[in-house]
């Protein structure tokens, strides 16, 4: 004997909250759709603003601009073959040279900061 | 730098890395290389097609002040086990060797529960709003809007 059909209960839970579970769950797409639904809807009276933005693709905003980069094999060898002694630290290099070195990212920013190098320096964690 | 036909398919390269610290990664990676827009200094951060969301350092966030930024409180499963932190938007630049730099925005999960050192980026609200290719004979990146 086949099971009577259960009315559906109507969703009590605010869009939000049925938000955050599908992103939380890894359902992106999901949580589009939902987002979508709710700002055609638009008669809940919450605030999905964050959402919308989150939830957004990724967004171009210029081509151009800033110096372009160079060759960093200099900065990926020093880290292979000479960055031991510096696990748990930051490092700031250009070419083979170490510009600065420290636990903290600030400190390592600050010295960047008040020696500018002539080139954008790679900064790296030494793990 | 990149064409499809007669159209613009990206508008620069860079070489990327598949291996930076052979013996935390044994296998090998994509490493490309990126700036934000407040910051005078490069990083790496790994290209992650497979993450449903990109990870940014969180003392890189903090340095940046992107802690302050609104953001939408998450707690996601990651490759380093369930993380509470918050979603957010925040422009980057993809720095290019040849062809011009590409600045584009993506939604990051900040938690300052993340080992420092590690930025990802991910699949939704950032790779899936560019265009990018690879060439894994001579390691280039290929980015573009």
């Amino acid at each position: 004997m086949g099971q009577p059909l259960r009315k559906a209960e109507p969703e009590t839970r605010s869009y939000r909250e049925r938000i955050r579970e599908l992103v939380e769950a890894d359902r992106v797409e999901g949580a589009r759709r939902l987002l979508a639904e709710a700002l055609e809807r638009g008669d809940h009276g919450e605030d999905l603003s964050g959402w919308q933005r989150v939830l957004a693709k990724g967004k171009p905003i210029r081509v151009g601009g800033g110096e372009l980069d160079f060759d960093r094999t200099p900065e990926v060898t020093w880290i292979r073959e000479k960055s031991d002694p510096y696990k748990g630290q930051w490092v700031a290099l250009l070419g083979d040279e170490l510009l600065a070195h420290s636990a903290s990212l600030d400190e390592v920013m600050s010295v960047l900061e008040a020696n500018k190098p002539p080139r954008r320096p790679m900064v790296h964690y030494i793990d | 730098m990149l064409r499809l036909g007669q159209a613009d398919f990206t508008c620069g390269r860079s070489r990327y890395l598949d291996i930076l610290e052979e013996a935390l990664e044994p296998t090998a990676k994509i490493f490309v290389k990126i700036a934000f827009e407040d910051s005078e200094a490069s990083s790496w951060a790994q290209i992650d097609t497979g993450a449903a969301w990109s990870v940014l350092d969180p003392l890189i966030a903090k340095r940046l002040g992107y802690l302050d930024l609104d953001g939408e409180p998450t707690e996601l499963d990651t490759r380093l086990g369930r993380k509470v932190g918050v979603l957010v938007r925040i422009p980057f630049r993809f720095l290019a060797d040849d062809g011009e730099n590409y600045t584009t925005e993506g939604t990051f999960f900040i938690s300052s529960d993340w080992p420092s050192g590690r930025t990802f980026l991910g699949y939704s609200g950032l790779l899936d709003g560019m265009r990018f290719a690879l060439d894994p004979q001579v390691n280039h990146f290929y980015f573009g809007p």
